[in-house]
């Protein structure tokens, strides 16, 4: 145990973790180049062990070997950092005071956490936090809050560490971006929602989780969903579900397919290896296409391959394929593609589609959002967007909440620990695309650079004196 | 120190137990489509210097001489093309297109008064539609004036061919996003 203790105590150890953490972030902004930032993320950084591919440091023109190398990962850099730091932190930094003073001390230190705690948890916050008009006051205001929190930590670092107190603080700081960042990468959700002009929708579409939704539309009153999240499409593997009168086998995943052409468009040599399908496959091409590049912006189109069997036979009922390219709100609505089986006198309908998720509340209420307007103001004479900006309704009965609010970019609304950006539009200006993002970590980073600030202020400035001192002396 | 450590692998560790995703059956009111197009959408490419969503029965055709691109569409003989210019007047292209079909020139205002405004995502375009039924012909043209070029999308063929087209047409050219 002593040499565990000592191996984290060791500064080689900070050292060697940030080498290889420069590495990891070398190899995975190259692996960028042929991959999408989100695939890259989860196999670079939000893992405990990377795997780095060889040919990521070579140009695609260089034909190199395709050897794949284990390597830690972001989590476990980070973790490893984070417990340096924390020995280290314990080690060196020892309390200078006893008796009254140290109780003191402790005192202002659970004050401090309780600011900190209070800040990241947004006490004290309006629950509809709307469109503060100013950016730059919004941003001040958030630094202010961090201020505090850091100034009351001072204060008690100075109570109990002295001279200290500047490093130990700063420290602290780090320590709480890299613990801030952990909880990002885990528990923050994006999504988004898409809603026409005086449409209202009740829903989120994760952007990183996908579902296939089998939804019964045989009844006049309601629909019946099933979803299989994506997770559970393994190919090659039957999915059996209680809900559904037919068994799904998987025949392919994939993680991005191309946008769909007419087959007779394909060359004979291609359109002869397609799968026969039935459904939109028998007349478009979608297959599976090389990941989007993370430079360029663009989103993957994931899709799977699925083939219906009757589940006392196994006999086939038709092989489907199923691409996000025929979800509506994937495509800014341009058009709506479910595919249509029939079976046993019911009619279902196919989607692959974007994890959804409830628009709920933190009491559990579900909220709507209505589109009053959508305004798209351009720069004369050209198609450059000058602002755009969304009028909502946001009901939310549970909670007696119904207020109109503006949402406009980079004012975006805060409510239910979402944040609500304007983040895009249908085609002639006809709906609103809102960026809805959940992190309840998001004030860390600002709390972190004010307490970091003030930790490397009262370092340089106790320093300063030092120095004064002995010149004088 | 050792409890502050395995305090600090604790935390660390607190993200490792999120929850399986599972199927989920649940009942929703009826919904009502989105979009339900009737003709299944492809986009045209970029090199085109233009995107627009272009009916799947379309069939895109290599630009030639002037033409920037063609497009056959199926079971029809309409000549569908684009091309562009650096001058866009209204009168001079609509009459000489009225003349193509047999047709005698018309005034200004009784052009303007037929011209039909649509927009390509934002940029206004001028719509014409041209029939002269006695020859069995007519001309479906729009001019687009996007900032010092000028887009000319003609379709060309019988009466009959092109006012079934029409709506596609005039779907396609709403649907025009210049890159």
């Amino acid at each position: 145990m002593r040499r565990l203790v000592d191996l984290f105590l060791s500064l080689k150890l900070t050292v060697t973790l940030l080498v290889l953490s420069m590495v990891l972030i070398f190899a995975g902004t190259l692996a960028q180049v042929d991959k999408g930032i989100w695939t890259v993320m989860d196999q670079y950084f939000r893992c405990w062990i990377a795997w780095i591919e060889w040919s990521v440091f070579f140009p695609n023109s260089v034909s190199v070997p395709a050897v794949v190398l284990p390597f830690p990962g972001g989590f476990l850099l980070g973790s490893l950092l984070s417990l340096n730091l924390v020995a280290v932190h314990s080690s060196t930094f020892k309390v200078l005071v006893k008796g009254r003073r140290l109780w003191v001390g402790y005192g202002l230190l659970l004050l401090g956490l309780l600011i900190t705690v209070g800040v990241v948890l947004g006490w004290g916050m309006a629950p509809v936090a709307a469109t503060e008009n100013d950016a730059f006051w919004r941003v001040f205001f958030r630094l202010g809050r961090g201020t505090l929190a850091g100034a009351v930590l001072f204060a008690a670092c100075w109570v109990l560490y002295k001279q200290r107190a500047g490093m130990v603080l700063l420290h602290a700081g780090i320590l709480l971006l890299l613990v801030g960042e952990f909880f990002t990468a885990i528990f923050a959700v994006e999504a988004t929602m898409t809603i026409r002009e005086g449409e209202t929708a009740t829903f989120f579409d994760r952007s990183q989780q996908f579902e296939l939704a089998l939804t019964d539309t045989s009844d006049e009153e309601v629909d019946r969903v099933t979803t299989i999240p994506q997770s559970l499409l393994k190919p090659g593997k039957v999915v059996s579900v209680g809900a559904l009168p037919f068994d799904l086998k998987v025949h392919a995943r994939m993680t991005h397919s191309n946008r769909p052409v007419p087959l007779d468009s394909v060359s004979e040599g291609v359109r002869e290896a397609y799968p026969t399908y039935a459904g939109y496959g028998e007349r478009l091409y979608v297959a599976r296409s090389r990941e989007v590049s993370g430079a360029t912006g663009e989103r993957n189109a994931p899709a799977v391959d699925v083939e219906l069997l009757d589940r006392r036979s196994g006999a086939s009922l038709g092989r489907y394929l199923l691409s996000i390219w025929f979800y509506p709100n994937f495509v800014n609505q341009i058009w709506d593609m479910p595919t249509t089986v029939r079976y046993e006198g019911r009619e279902y309908e196919l989607y692959f589609r974007n994890r959804r998720e409830p628009a709920l509340s933190e009491s559990g209420a579900p909220y709507a959002v209505t589109l009053l307007d959508f305004v798209h103001e351009r720069y004369e004479g050209t198609q450059t967007p000058k602002d755009f900006s969304s009028e909502i309704r946001l009901v939310n009965e549970g909670d007696g909440i119904d207020r109109n609010l503006r949402i406009w970019m980079n004012n975006p609304l805060r409510y239910a620990k979402r944040t609500f950006y304007q983040s895009g539009y249908l085609p002639e200006d006809e709906g609103t695309v809102l960026q809805v993002v959940r992190n309840d970590s998001w004030m860390i980073p600002y709390l972190s650079c004010m307490i970091v600030f003030i930790g490397m202020a009262a370092q340089f400035g106790l320093s300063l004196k030092r120095m004064r001192k002995r010149e004088a002396a | 120190m050792k409890m502050r450590l395995i305090g600090a692998g604790l935390l660390i560790g607190l993200g490792g137990g999120c929850g399986e995703e599972q199927v989920q059956t649940y009942e929703v009111p009826k919904q009502v489509p989105l979009v339900r197009e009737p003709v299944k959408l492809v986009e045209a490419p970029l090199r085109l210097g233009f995107e627009a969503d272009v009916p799947a029965s379309w069939k895109e055709l290599p630009g030639q001489g002037m033409r920037v691109v063609s497009y056959q569409i199926e079971g029809t003989e309409i000549d569908f093309y684009a091309i562009k210019l650096g001058m866009g007047e209204l009168t001079s292209n609509v009459n000489r297109w009225r003349g193509q079909i047999g047709l005698a020139e018309a005034s200004a205002e009784a052009i303007a008064a037929r011209v039909k405004p649509l927009t390509a995502s934002g940029v206004p375009v001028a719509y014409v539609e041209l029939y002269n039924p006695d020859v069995d012909k007519g001309i479906l043209a729009a001019i687009i004036d996007e900032a010092s070029t000028y887009w000319y999308f003609t379709a060309k063929g019988s009466v009959s061919e092109l006012r079934a087209h029409s709506a596609d047409i005039q779907r396609f050219i709403n649907s025009i996003r210049f890159k």
